[in-house]
């Protein structure tokens, strides 16, 4: 029986009086692919920080398998195995694309393998850097500043990193915004590719990169959770067509 | 006019890939130099040499700070003062210090251990800062420091300082070494600017020194990739402020007395303006920073009443349309 990875229970948001999210729950089991939809200011970003630990709920729980990490830091979160790409790139701008990997794959050392620097470690280093590079397809550029990439490699390389922490859930906050067609269609086999144990949550508003990506949809309307279920479910449901989809019923 | 400023790009990326491609014998030179140079120059010459390796070590320690973690401290003079305080107290032989011994072995562990421990302090509360924020706490940190060395003259001895510091002695039973003679001297503060270089180029081209170079780039992300970087800055800063400790040490010994300019903010805006006029985040940089502050207020002094001014001018420049520094001219980052 697949176990829960992700678990949000009753969880909400308060902004002074506004409530961005409002008593959501949402289960992702291990190695299941769920899209987040809904219109802007749904809450679905927030949804995401308050995941990762940057944004504190104002009330909730969240558990990665059986363990509750609400009142736990980022960093924390990230050992225990959540990653996070955000919507904008958010790379090391002065670093090498080489460094930038590096600096995510060297982390679960610690401290002080850093100070000492044991060469076998650090050859380990390298050897997974340079094998994330290949599976985003970004070895050639690996001596290049990263702020001289184009925004679809520096999208792929946030991918790297987020990766390179071996995460069990890896969310991904639009991952194809602001892609080129090209690049949103290398992007998406890149994400189909991934090994299938790990569990994503994926906020996006192109919906060809949903259905193709989803087998589950949790939709969010201002804060809270209008219906989820799989792709065809949720295209079905008429709310959905109505509020998001666009389709108006004639 | 064009083509003057095009001969000079072209002879910058000249000497840039010249020293490229020729840098381990650029150093060997230079230390080769540093070794010859106590017999070739005057004794006035040989005084500055010290000053410059001494304010060098202070300005890399800073360098470890900013240029590679990007924590911006106002605050340095802090550690240079206290390890001259420190050193002052535990070998000087006048009445208000303890006059133990001169000897290096137990001398540097005792530097080390105390400025290490108030670096551990102001770390906890700096750190938890940022930016603007942090410049002012350890400003106001080192100003401290300073206003008890001048006003608690019972141990300070006040704004006249710690007299008496005697110049070092290494020894382990009958073997004995003394650095009073300034040639002497010379190589023992010479001695602690190699290992201080060793040292803190170890540590920048390490993992550790990759992560402190992606908390000056992005913090936020590193956290974001399960750093806690707290924990990195606080090493940083406690490694910088016991190299910076050493540096006052050295000068206490070599000017056989400690007093409050050491802790002065002034003191901390100077190694600021080497890093800065040096190329920060280069460790070399500093280096080149610290030679040419010290040197250039004692040559402009003799034909100007302005060196002040000039330097402030120097300064300017460097800010204004070489953002790297020197080191950053001649030297292209990949």
């Amino acid at each position: 029986m697949p176990i829960n990875t992700l678990k949000v229970s009753r969880l909400s948001k308060h902004y002074g009086g506004l409530a961005a999210l409002a008593d959501v729950n949402l289960n992702a089991r291990t190695g299941e692919r769920r899209a987040i939809i809904g219109p802007n200011g749904a809450g679905k970003t927030t949804l995401l920080n308050i995941i990762t630990g940057e944004v504190k709920p104002t009330e909730g729980t969240i558990f990665l398998g059986n363990r509750d990490v609400t009142s736990l830091s980022v960093h924390k979160r990230v050992n225990l195995g959540i990653a996070y790409t955000s919507q904008k790139n958010n790379l090391f701008d002065n670093l090498s694309v080489f460094e930038n990997v590096c600096i995510a794959v060297q982390q679960h050392l610690g401290m002080f393998q850093h100070m000492l620097g044991f060469s076998e470690s650090v050859e380990k280093v390298v050897d997974s850097a340079l094998g994330l590079l290949n599976l985003v397809g970004l070895a050639t550029e690996k001596k290049q500043l990263s702020s001289t990439l184009s925004y679809g490699q520096q999208r792929a390389l946030e991918v790297a990193l987020a990766l390179a922490t071996k995460p069990k859930v890896l969310l991904l906050d639009e991952p194809t915004a602001g892609m080129s067609p090209a690049e949103t269609e290398e992007m998406v086999e890149l994400i189909r590719n991934l090994p299938r144990l790990l569990t994503l949550l994926i906020v996006e508003h192109d919906m060809d990169v949903v259905f193709k990506l989803a087998d589950q949809i949790t939709v969010l309307h201002y804060g809270k959770v209008v219906t989820e279920g799989t792709p065809s479910e949720v295209r079905a449901n008429s709310l959905v067509q109505e509020t998001y989809l666009g389709q108006h019923k004639s | 006019m064009g083509t003057e400023r095009t001969k000079i790009i072209t002879h910058i990326a000249t000497a840039r890939s010249w020293l490229a491609a020729n840098s381990r014998w650029v150093l060997i030179l230079t230390l080769i130099l540093a070794l010859i140079f106590p017999f070739s120059v005057k004794t006035y010459i040989l005084s500055l040499g010290i000053e410059v390796l001494i304010f060098a070590i202070f300005a890399m320690s800073l360098d470890l700070l900013l240029g590679y973690t990007g924590l911006p401290s106002l605050g340095h003079a802090a550690f240079f003062g206290l390890g001259a305080y420190i050193l002052a107290y535990v070998s000087s032989n006048s009445e208000l210090a303890l006059g133990l011994t001169d000897n290096l072995l137990i001398t540097l562990p005792i530097v080390i251990l105390g400025t290490a421990l108030s670096a551990v302090i102001l770390g906890f509360l700096a750190l938890r800062t940022s930016g603007v924020f942090f410049l002012m706490i350890t400003l106001a940190f080192a100003q401290m420091l300073f206003s008890i060395a001048i006003r608690w003259s019972s141990v300070t001895g006040g704004s006249d300082g710690m007299t008496g510091v005697p110049r070092p002695t290494l020894g382990i039973g009958t073997w004995h070494l003394s650095f009073t003679d300034r040639a002497d001297f010379y190589y023992l503060v010479l001695a602690f600017f190699c290992i201080t270089w060793f040292l803190l180029r170890y540590i920048v081209r390490s993992p550790f020194g990759l992560a402190l170079r992606g908390i000056h780039a992005n913090e936020q992300r590193m956290r974001g990739l399960g750093y806690n970087t707290f924990r990195y800055k606080f090493t940083a800063f406690i490694v910088s402020g016991v190299i910076a400790g050493i540096a006052g040490m050295l000068l206490s010994q070599y000017f056989w007395h400690a007093v409050p300019h050491n802790l002065f903010w002034n003191m901390s805006g100077q190694a600021l303006i080497m890093v800065v006029v040096g190329g920060p985040g280069t460790l070399t940089g500093p280096v080149i920073g610290a030679t040419l502050m010290r040197l250039l207020p004692n040559f402009a002094s003799t034909y100007t009443e302005l060196s002040e001014t000039l330097m402030g001018l120097v300064l300017i420049l460097f800010v204004l349309l070489a953002p790297g520094g020197i080191f950053g001219i001649f030297h292209k980052k990949r």
